[in-house]
């Protein structure tokens, strides 16, 4: 009798899972995918509370009938077959994805379950893709294929991870990097954590077979919960950056993880890591500064100068120049400011001396060149600055140190201004102009899509959010590093631009083709933004814009 | 003597001449005619049969429509010339070839053989399709090797190769049948250098020509009630042969004081006759020539030299020959004219001395003869050399045998016995360099002398060499700025006007957009353009390279670095390499294109746009009271009515005047873009004004700290822009200043209200109509209950449903880099 | 390929052409034509020219170019400025090295990492 009471309370609680209302209404719309594949995974739940309680009960009541182990290994079978159905996953992660069936892999995960919940269409590529690596070769043919099916459903982060993954099975190392990184930028509620793993091991083993080992703990450390593998790796790489780990602790480690063997070298390679040195010191930048001295050879250039020693007047601005150059290749940030801005006050004193003007007068008059002295010294002016411009442009000096190094030392330096003037329009060209390719391309993806909608009102497919997704990723890195080395200033100037394209974009996806996933990681994105830079108003209408769309 | 043979071939609008110099003398080729001009006219008659020059110009009153002649003007554009007695389309290289081709025969009359390589000129400013079809015209007349030379620095070296050595400026003053072109140049220690070129694709002795025509038939309006019009397809004949005689007339009056103008059966009631004298033509000239004058003030300006820096003006083409053009020319310009040179053949004959400098012997190869075995040697050296000691350069590249016959050292005896080097061990590659002396001004023969480890004779192979000592051009200047159109509507210069040829140069580009790898729709622009303007779209496009997502091994990001090299040969041939270093991965296949036709159509369409943009520009300008941009903008008044009778005359089958009009509606359209500026700079002005007054007045009543702080720097920074009339920047800041003056105005009890009317009022452009018309009912109910929480709410539910104005401007050529 | 302001040191025209800032016109023309002669017989001297920032590759281009800067007067007075006083001698020939973009660069790599994790290596 009890085992038909426990039967019905099963059966009541899987009613009850699936027909419990879903949150209010006014902040998840019931016709959203969220809100189905919410219902879908309750589904799924109750079918598999059902099944289990549906075994036990049969074997209780198998055994008070006195049945022999046959009946209850008959039961067992049928179980662990129906629960295969209902989460394919067990399947297709032990026999299809190590025997590379890329095909059955992706069919076989289409039928939806753990652990694709969030994202079944992108899980079931996701599948396929993981089968696809493990095959020996590349298969384009099956990668393309693949690639088409990721359109089947709106964009989510298995499906982000898994053209990740067929871009690192192509061989583009660069694009698989960007685009695994970014499965990080979708909100966790449309991200399966099986994806987000697989995102992580293959960063790990890429930063690892880089000898990136910082990069690794950064990974290994990002507080979810990981694999093993990664464990393993991260604390064979804490002990490669000289932050320790027992060796015990490694050593277990490694007996945990799969693959033993394989992974045998990276055990040796990490024991035989000697303890760690005294930690270098670093410098900070004005120390930088005083380290290079910026007085002393300033002042004997000025000497130099005073001297007249019938070299032209520029000869020892131009070495110190060329000196910096080769500096700059293997030099810090910090240092490189330094080594810029004492170039700069250099090239101030060269450029105001009176014996420039008067060597300049006298070579005019000599090769009779149409142009005055002044004129030439101006234009030299220019060129140096076009030049500093261009050397802290190249090196991605951030901005920032220089302006904090010359406002220390109330040392104003008309050269490096306007070399910093330079850098700073061409930063926020760089924001313009690629704000504005966004919009064209999402315009005419827009046209696009009228035109097709108009043949073929169904199916106005076509649309590849997976591309789209690349080329917000690019804007995103492109502002992420303009902010860098443009500093606050650059930053707060750049925002609004990108912020009125970006915004456009999100509202587009959402709107037209139901992408929440991608608008939300973009209306997160700029909220963030909005937030440090202060912006409240943008802040709220992201705030407001994240809650509607669930 | 040497046998070296060069050839210069003038390939003119209305005259072709040629020319050969053997090192010493430069000699102008005479045709069948025994003449040293050929008319460039090409004669299809019924059979197909083609006759070339004087032959082909005695048909042109008999038989006027199986004789064309101005194709150059239409080279490298799409458009076919027809021979309807024939039934036959020619394209305008085609004529041209059959003219080389019978220039290249009247040569071999001359010279005994035909020639293999010849210099051909061009107009400097051609453009980078007429140099290719110019080239391509050559190609098909039978010149294996040639080489283009711009017309005035022909002309230069013409002038020069004689003249003592003088140094300092002077100018080429070249006005054709269709084109003028000036040129400055420089001569220092017998070095010619090209300082720059000017001129005007679109003057020349037919504009004169057309000046007497319009004259001519108003007199007959006048006099005989008789209207012919140019814009009329039917009177076309009838002008032609108007023109024909009144190009007769004009040249007459060149050695004559007065000259008459007869046309046997032209009007209706009998013949047309007039008088036409020296002074009607000086009247109807004069502008005409005002314009050339202009043009080298303007040039000379560009490069700050005075007329009186100038020693001397040398004056080629046609027109040149009448009296009044030089006695104005040298009267306005203040500068000395040089007499002595031919002003019709010596663009020819600059070609021929060009052919020496360049090395382009014109004799067929002559065969490997069996003089026994021989060290065979590389040689280079100045063929045309000013410096009186120049270096050979040599290599040994053969034996003749192994061991023996070795060369070990070298020497260079002239021919004339009085000078020869010190022999010259070869170094470890076996390449040597010696010095020579040379005999100025004329060709000097050295004989190669080689000498094995035993000290034994070796013979070599070549034996001897040839250098003239003259005035030398190693390059010919670039003379059309050469670059690639960015994202920004701005040009990366890759060659400017000047750059010697060949040239090469390197950039790195980013990209604006992420190409995908494999993806179709995908598509990496990158747009060539030829020209002078700041603004891409205004320049011309010569060719595009495109690099499509389908070809690419992986992906590009937005970013990524380009690394494009532009390529340019001798003779302007371009070509073009990006490399994507990130991918690693190199495109070189570029599209080059024509130059695009003026087709009646297109032109009234591009008229009409102007015209349209013209008023839209005064209007503003008139409210804006700006009196300067008025007045700037009555000034092109002129120009468009010159357009505007271009496009007639071109409607009236005068191609020639529909790819000028095509050419002044550009320079207008550009003139237009600046004065915008103009007009735009007092608006954004404006805007800045209030839009700073509002921000700050919301700032003042709700703003806290940080912002104001930010309020400050940001009105700071308009200011600077301001001052340093930085339109872009001065907009960025007044976009910063305002939405914080927005975020502050969120803040007061009115503002959600407002912001509801206004998105209410648009709510019918919403996507989804339904639920926009439910939002606004809700939003009334708000209004009603005062509840701003809900209020806001539905605005900015509202907002997502507005369509985000879809603005696309148009970019510079769609290019895809930055 | 150099950036701009590493190519204003590597190719002024003075060094490309191995000239001294004080030469002739003459000179120049000499210098510049027995340069073009000597790489189109392709002759191993003349392939790389000295700067102070180490050896570079000498083009037939980079010779016209720097002829034609030299010509002009202007132009030749301010390359003059920028040709500094002996080449070579400010900095040492070193290799050229890209930057370090993290410090663990220098360290070993787990080679094979990739396959040992499961991955095919890309
Ligand atoms: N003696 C003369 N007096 C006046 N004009 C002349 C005389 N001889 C020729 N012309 C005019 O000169 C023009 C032709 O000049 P020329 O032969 O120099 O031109 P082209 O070289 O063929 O043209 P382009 O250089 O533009 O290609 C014609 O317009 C012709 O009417
Ligand atoms: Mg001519």
């Amino acid at each position: 009798m009890i085992e038909a009471v426990l039967l019905l309370l099963c059966v009541l609680g899987c009613v009850v899972l699936t027909v419990a209302p879903l949150p209010s209404p006014e902040f998840m719309d019931p016709k959203s995918p969220r809100a189905r594949s919410m219902r879908v995974s309750e589904r799924r739940w109750a079918y598999t509370l059902l099944t289990i309680s549906s075994f036990l009960f049969l074997t209780l009541y198998a055994y008070s009938r006195g049945a022999d182990w046959r009946a209850v290994g008959y039961l067992a079978v049928m179980m662990v077959v129906s629960i295969a159905l209902i989460h394919p996953w067990l399947l297709v992660r032990g026999l299809l994805i190590p025997l590379g069936q890329v095909e059955l892999a992706y069919r076989l995960s289409r039928l939806g379950g753990h652990p694709w919940l969030r994202d079944p269409t992108g899980g079931a590529v996701l599948s396929g893709a993981l089968a696809l690596v493990r095959r020996g070769q590349h298969h384009q043919g099956l990668a393309s294929w693949l690639e088409g099916h990721l359109d089947d459903g709106p964009l989510r982060g298995a499906g982000v991870a898994a053209a990740g993954l067929l871009a690192a099975s192509r061989g583009d190392v660069a694009d698989a990097r960007v685009l695994l990184e970014s499965v990080e930028a979708l909100d966790p509620e449309l991200c399966p954590q099986a994806a987000w793993k697989i995102a992580i091991d293959w960063r790990v083993a890429d930063a690892a077979s880089r000898g990136a080992w910082r990069e690794v703990l950064q990974l290994g450390r990002t507080g979810l919960k990981t694999s093993r593998t990664t464990r393993l790796v991260t604390l064979a790489a804490a002990r490669m950056t000289g932050e320790w780990a027992e060796d015990a602790a490694l050593v277990r480690a490694w007996l945990l993880a799969p693959r033993r063997l394989g992974n045998l070298s990276l055990l040796r390679l990490a024991l035989r890591q000697a303890a760690p040195s005294v930690s270098e010191t670093r410098e900070t930048g004005d120390a930088a500064l005083d380290r290079l001295a910026v007085v002393a050879p300033l002042a004997a250039l000025d000497a130099a100068v005073a001297a007249n020693d019938g070299h032209t007047p520029c000869a020892d601005v131009v070495g110190l120049q060329v000196e910096t150059l080769a500096a700059l290749e293997r030099r810090e940030p910090d240092e490189q400011a330094a080594l810029v801005a004492r170039l700069a006050l250099a090239w101030d004193r060269a450029l105001r001396s009176n014996f420039l003007l008067e060597h300049l007068s006298g070579r005019v008059l000599e090769v009779r060149a149409s142009h005055a002295a002044e004129e030439l010294r101006d234009q030299l002016e220019s060129d140096v600055a076009a030049d500093l411009a261009c050397a802290l442009q190249h090196h991605r000096v951030p901005l920032s140190r220089l302006s904090a190094l010359l406002h220390e030392r109330e040392r104003p330096s008309p050269v490096l201004a306007r070399a910093i003037d330079r850098v700073t329009g061409d930063l926020l060209a760089e924001i313009d102009e690629t704000a504005q390719a966004l919009s064209e391309r999402q315009h005419r993806l827009a046209e696009q899509h009228k035109r097709l909608s108009l043949v073929d009102p169904d199916g106005a497919g076509n649309f590849h959010s997976i591309e789209l997704w690349r080329a917000w990723l690019a804007v995103r890195d492109v502002y992420e590093d303009v902010a860098r080395v443009g500093g606050e200033q650059v930053r707060r100037l750049a925002f609004p631009t990108l912020e009125k394209q970006l915004g456009r974009l999100a509202l587009w996806v959402w709107q037209v083709h139901d992408e929440r996933g991608f608008a939300d990681a973009i209306f997160l994105w700029l909220l963030r933004e909005a937030e440090a830079l202060g912006n409240t108003a943008s802040a709220d209408t992201y705030r407001h814009n994240l809650a509607v769309s669930f | 003597m040497t046998d070296a043979l060069y050839v210069g071939i003038d390939l003119g609008t209305t005259n072709s001449a040629a020319a050969v110099f053997d090192g010493d003398r430069v000699e102008s080729v005479r045709n069948s005619q025994g003449t040293a001009l050929t008319p460039s006219l090409v004669r299809v008659d019924g059979s197909g049969r083609v006759t070339i020059g004087h032959r082909a110009r005695r048909f042109l009153a008999l038989d006027p429509t199986s004789v064309r002649g101005e194709f150059k003007r239409l080279m490298g554009t799409r458009e076919q010339l027809d021979f309807p007695a024939a039934g036959l389309h020619r394209r305008p290289e085609e004529l041209a070839a059959e003219l080389l081709r019978s220039l290249r025969h009247d040569i071999e009359t001359q010279i005994g053989v035909a020639p293999r390589c010849a210099v051909i000129s061009v107009p400097a400013l051609f453009e980078l399709p007429q140099v290719a079809a110019t080239r391509e015209a050559a190609t098909l007349a039978g010149f294996e090797v040639v080489e283009l030379i711009q017309e005035p620095v022909a002309s230069a070296l013409a002038s020069g190769w004689r003249a003592d050595d003088s140094s300092g400026h002077w100018m080429v003053y070249d006005l054709g049948g269709g084109t003028f072109d000036v040129s400055l140049l420089e001569t220092q220690g017998g070095f010619l250098n090209v300082v720059a070129h000017g001129g005007d694709n679109f003057l020349g002795g037919r504009d004169l020509d057309w000046a007497i025509v319009d004259w001519v038939l108003a007199r007959m309006e006048a006099e005989h009630g008789v209207t012919l019009s140019r814009e009329e397809p039917g009177d076309a004949p009838a002008i032609r042969r108007l023109k024909s005689a009144v190009e007769d007339v004009k040249i007459e009056l060149s050695a004559a004081a007065d000259a008459s103008l007869l046309l046997p059966g032209f009007l209706p009631s009998g013949h047309l006759e007039l008088t036409v004298t020296r002074a009607d033509l000086e009247r109807l000239c004069a502008p005409l020539i005002d314009r050339t004058v202009e043009i080298c003030q303007r040039l000379l300006a560009e490069h700050r030299l005075r007329p009186a820096d100038i020693e001397r003006l040398v004056l080629v083409g046609g027109p040149t020959a009448m009296p009044l053009l030089r006695e104005r020319v040298a009267a306005r310009l203040g500068v000395p004219l040089q007499r002595e040179l031919d002003p019709m053949t010596a663009v020819a004959h600059g070609a021929a001395l060009y052919a020496a400098s360049a090395g382009l012997d014109a004799r067929p190869r002559a065969a490997n003869d069996a003089r026994g075995p021989a060290a065979k040697l590389w040689l280079r050296h100045p063929a045309v050399s000013a410096d009186l000691k120049p270096h050979v350069v040599g290599k040994v590249t053969g034996a003749a045998q192994q061991g023996k016959g070795v060369p070990e050292t070298i020497r260079l005896r002239r021919k004339d016995g009085r000078w020869e080097s010190a022999w010259t061990d070869l170094n470890h590659e076996a390449g040597f360099i010696i010095g020579v002396e040379l005999e100025p001004r004329r060709p000097n023969v050295f004989e190669v002398l080689a000498r094995d480890p035993d000290g034994a004779p070796v013979p070599v192979q070549p034996d001897q060499l040839t250098i003239v000592q003259g005035m030398s051009l190693s390059d010919p200047p670039l003379s059309r700025r050469i670059g690639v159109a960015l994202a920004s509507d701005k040009v990366q210069v890759y060659f400017d006007r000047g750059e010697p040829l060949p040239a090469r140069r390197t950039f790195r580009h980013h990209t604006v957009e992420t190409v995908a790898a494999g993806s179709d729709d995908c598509l990496l622009k990158i747009p060539i353009v030829q020209g002078e303007f700041e603004r891409a779209h205004l320049c011309r496009l010569v060719g595009t390279l495109e690099i499509r997502g389908r070809e690419l091994k992986g992906t590009v990001p937005a970013g990524a670095p380009v690394e494009l090299t532009l390529e340019l040969d001798r003779g302007g041939n371009l070509s073009a390499r990006a490399l994507l270093p990130d991918i690693d991965q190199v495109f070189e296949e570029i599209a080059h294109l024509l130059v695009p036709e003026a087709s009646h159509a297109s032109l009234t369409a591009s008229f009409s746009a102007t015209e349209r943009r013209l008023q839209a520009m005064r209007t503003r300008a008139f409210r804006g009271r700006l009196g300067e941009v008025i007045e700037q903008l009555d000034a092109l008044v002129d120009t468009y009515k010159a357009v505007e009778r271009d496009i007639a005359a071109a409607a009236g089958g005068d191609a020639d005047a529909g790819l000028k009009a095509r050419r002044t509606l550009l320079e207008l359209d550009a003139q237009l873009e600046r004065l915008e500026g103009q007009v735009e700079w007092p608006e954004l002005k404006e805007e800045a004004r209030w839009k700073l007054a509002w921000s700050s007045h919301w700032l003042e009543k709700y703003g806290n700290d940080h912002e104001n702080r930010l309020f400050e720097e940001a009105a700071a920074g308009a200011d600077r822009a301001e001052r340093e009339q930085d339109a872009v920047e001065l907009e960025r800041q007044i976009s910063m200043a305002y939405d914080l003056g927005f975020n502050a105005f969120l803040r007061d009890p009115e503002a959600w209200p407002a912001l509801f009317e206004n998105a209410a009022a648009e709510a019918d452009r919403a996507h989804d109509l339904p639920r926009a018309h439910a939002l606004v009912d809700e939003g009334r109910a708000a209004v009603r209950a005062g509840d701003r929480r809900k209020l806001e709410r539905v605005v900015r539910k509202l907002w997502t449903l507005l369509p985000a104005e879809a603005r696309q401007r148009q970019r510079a050529f769609q290019s895809g880099l930055r | 390929m150099e950036p701009p302001h590493i190519a204003r040191i590597t190719q002024n025209p003075f060094h490309v052409l191995g000239l001294r800032p004080g030469c002739s016109r003459a000179e120049l023309e000499r210098a510049g034509q027995t340069l073009l002669d000597m790489l189109a017989v392709d002759m191993r001297d003349a392939r790389e020219y000295m700067t102070p920032l180490g050896p570079r590759a000498r083009t037939a281009e980079l010779v016209r170019h720097a002829m034609a800067e030299l010509r002009e007067p202007t132009r030749r007075v301010v390359h003059e400025l920028w040709a500094s006083r002996d080449q070579a001698a400010a900095a040492p020939r070193q290799p050229r090295t890209s930057p370090l973009s993290d410090d663990d660069a220098e360290r070993d790599g787990w080679h094979g990492g990739f396959r040992a994790l499961g991955w095919r290596t890309p």
